[in-house]
């Protein structure tokens, strides 16, 4: 008895590993941008210190995760001041929160190179369930994840009611990887 | 119609006949300690305590009387026999407030309490010939009419009277027009730099620490005025900018357009009192005409030999700008802010096509200045810190409406002076056209000066004011709307313009 649990677990373990090495994906480049309307015009915006730990399998898309951080101080939006306000407390309070953070809880295919995801989006201390469509193509023995999404700003503690600043904000992620 | 439609309407008209006859305004209490409390924002040094003027002692000074005032011509202009004339009138009581009515006869009393002045000189003590007027640079009007002060027959004589709201809150355009509320460009620091030189007036440190010294200042500034310092910084004070009291030596103040003063909710550039009723205008005006001069601060009050309240009588009264004693009344003041809720700027004579205004409105938008500049009134209403490492009080997080960003200007206005909160505010971009001095203490003279980045250097020497005791390192701060494309930059400079 505990012999078969143990191989169980061995069993289990090792297909795991392998799973994990088959269906890695190592990140090659990313590219994280914004589009928010603040007077009626579209600000754009992006930022940086992405890092990623990606197994995906596009026959098996349920069978893995996607799980990322990114790094709010890289912040830009073409005006230095305003990248600096948005680094402080009214918005991502980057000292006391230096990392937002993305974790999938499940992955399924929805036809052709399309797929949706159930993530657990962490800004500052509030995490949400949000659910995002991406696309997977391979190219050049590349995989090229794309996903464009929106969330409520106010949901996350990013400002407040604003006349001007619209609570929308439409977020582009291009993720490039080697499988 | 049904009679019972009929009787109520009846009834309306009637309550409403009888309201109107009995138009009497519910005129608020401008020394109210709660209420001051709550409007006076606390100083850039929170550790050091505030004490206001107690009630009793306020309403027991005596009320400004009004009596009529005349024009003052420059010499030059003056119609002949002109000043033996007004000698020979009997002082006359301007306006009756018991037989005041309507709203159009509160704003007309209020009009006479804004030109009313506090300080009433000997009336040949200034008599402006024409030498004068050119070295300390005054405005006039075509018939050589300084709109700014007033002569006042008073029981004990003619006095040349100044010091009035009229005095620093009127402004001359190009043209010669009278802009009563606009960014006033009468030449006080000039004029005072002239007479301590023409008159070889003493320059104390007496003078000094009333103006501007604050307990958080460097202790320097009550020493700071040695003579010829002192009278080249004041020289260099340019229209439109002064040093009120509570500034300081670096840095005097811009003065503001009183249009539209209502949609304003934080008076002074530092955001220093509240504007959030009508008894709010009162109260700065009362405060701002010499009863700031006696608020504690700690162990320290700005009023030459006064240590404690309780010397604040008529007779001791000795007002460092030589005002009588004296106090506005509740009712004055009421009719003053009515006055300046009606007053309306002067029609924009900037006209640029409008595919250049929307080209403007666009750029306006895209680089940010409408989150804080917004409209209707072009500002967000909101308190910037003035430095990036100022750490904002938690209370404050409460109690004020704060823009988490600083612009990084000068701090100095803000964190060294009576006025100083530890912010700054938006100011409003309303009237931009007719304005002449920019930033907190008028250092640029012009928008394009505002959006040129070469005032970010440290070599830049500004148009404006230049303090003469200070390394000056440019004109930093609010680098906004500098790197546009020539035209992009035109269209936002027409944009402003227009406002
Ligand atoms: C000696 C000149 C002087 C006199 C007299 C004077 N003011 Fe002012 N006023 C100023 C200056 C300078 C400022 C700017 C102060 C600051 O920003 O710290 C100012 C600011 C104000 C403001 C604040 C406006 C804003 O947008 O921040 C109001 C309101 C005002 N004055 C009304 C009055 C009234 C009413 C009177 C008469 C009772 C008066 N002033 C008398 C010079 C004067
Ligand atoms: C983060 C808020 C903020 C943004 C964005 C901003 N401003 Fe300002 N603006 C201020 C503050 C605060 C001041 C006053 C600075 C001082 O007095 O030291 C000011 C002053 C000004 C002044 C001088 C007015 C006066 O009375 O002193 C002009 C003109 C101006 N801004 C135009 C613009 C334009 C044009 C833009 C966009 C290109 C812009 N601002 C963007 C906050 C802002």
């Amino acid at each position: 008895m505990p012999k078969s649990v143990f191989t169980l677990i061995l069993i289990l373990f090792t297909f795991a590993v392998s799973a994990q090495e088959k269906d890695q994906v190592n990140l090659v480049s990313s590219e994280v941008s914004f589009v928010i309307k603040n007077a009626g015009i579209n600000v754009d915006g992006s930022m940086e210190g992405l890092t990623a730990n990606i197994l995906f399998n596009p026959k098996k898309p349920q069978k893995g995760s996607i799980s990322g951080t990114l790094d709010p101080a890289t912040i830009k939006t073409g005006i230095g001041m305003r990248d600096k306000h948005l680094k402080n407390e009214d918005y991502f309070d980057v000292e006391n929160y230096p990392q937002i953070k993305m974790q999938s809880n499940s992955l399924r295919k929805l036809q052709g190179n399309q797929y949706e995801g159930l993530f657990t989006l962490t800004i500052k201390d509030i995490t949400r369930e949000i659910s995002l469509p991406f696309t997977v193509t391979e190219e050049n023995d590349q995989f090229i994840f794309d996903t464009s999404f929106e969330i409520n700003r106010q949901d996350f503690g990013l400002g407040d009611d604003s006349i001007i600043l619209s609570d929308m904000v439409k977020i582009n992620i291009r993720l490039t990887g080697t499988p | 119609m049904p009679v019972h439609k009929l009787a109520a309407s009846v009834l309306l008209l009637s309550v409403l006949f009888i309201a109107a006859a009995n138009y009497l305004p519910d005129i608020p209490k401008t020394w109210d300690m709660k209420e001051i409390k709550r409007f006076h924002v606390p100083p850039y040094d929170r550790k050091v305590a505030v004490t206001y003027v107690p009630e009793e002692i306020y309403y027991a000074l005596p009320e400004y009387k009004l009596y009529k005032t005349y024009p003052v011509y420059i010499y030059d202009k003056m119609p002949e026999g002109y000043l033996d004339s007004l000698k020979s009138l009997p002082p006359e009581i301007a306006v009756d407030f018991s037989k005041l009515t309507t709203d159009e006869d509160w704003i007309e009393a209020g009009r006479l309490v804004f030109e009313m002045p506090p300080n009433r000189s000997p009336y040949n003590a200034l008599t402006f010939e024409s030498a004068w007027v050119d070295s300390v640079g005054y405005e006039t009007t075509k018939d050589g009419i300084l709109p700014y002060l007033s002569y006042i027959q008073t029981p004990e004589g003619l006095k040349l009277g100044s010091t009035s709201c009229a005095n620093c809150h009127t402004k001359i355009l190009d043209n010669g027009q009278v802009v009563v509320g606009g960014q006033g460009d009468y030449p006080f620091d000039r004029e005072f730099a002239f007479i301590i030189k023409k008159f070889d007036f003493p320059v104390t440190a007496s003078m000094s620490t009333p103006l501007v010294y604050a307990p958080w200042s460097d202790p320097s500034v009550k020493e700071a005025w040695a003579k010829e310092d002192f009278v080249q910084t004041l020289m260099s004070t340019p229209p439109g900018v002064m040093t009120r009291q509570g500034t300081g030596t670096e840095s005097p103040v811009a003065v503001p357009s009183l249009f539209g003063i209502r949609d304003i909710k934080y008076f002074d550039r530092t955001g220093l009192m509240k504007n959030e009723n009508i008894g709010d205008l009162m109260r700065y005006a009362a405060f701002n005409q010499g009863m700031d001069m006696f608020t504690q601060y700690g162990a320290y009050i700005p009023m030459n030999g006064i240590s404690s309240h309780s010397q604040i009588t008529t007779e001791q009264w000795d007002h460092p700008f030589g005002y009588d004693a004296g106090r506005y009344s509740d009712e004055q003041l009421y009719a003053l802010a009515m006055y300046l809720y009606s007053l309306e700027a002067p029609e924009n004579p900037e006209k640029s096509p409008a595919e250049v205004l929307a080209r403007g409105e666009v750029i306006f938008a895209e680089q940010g200045c409408v989150t804080c500049h917004t409209p209707p009134a072009f500002t967000n209403n909101m308190l910037l810190p003035a430095t990036a490492d100022f750490e904002i009080p938690d209370e404050d997080k409460e109690t004020l409406d704060i823009f988490n960003v600083s612009v990084e200007t000068d701090p100095y206005l803000s964190t060294k002076t009576r006025r100083g909160t530890g912010y700054y505010k938006v100011p409003s971009l309303r009237g931009l056209w007719m304005r002449e001095a920019f930033f907190h203490d008028g250092s640029l003279t012009s928008i394009e000066e505002v959006l040129d980045p070469a005032r970010l250097e440290p070599d830049y020497i500004p148009t404006g004011h230049v303090p003469v005791n200070k390394v000056f390192q440019g004109v930093p701060g609010h680098p906004f709307g500098m790197e546009l494309s020539p035209d992009d930059k035109d269209a936002l400079i027409a944009y402003l313009k227009s406002l």
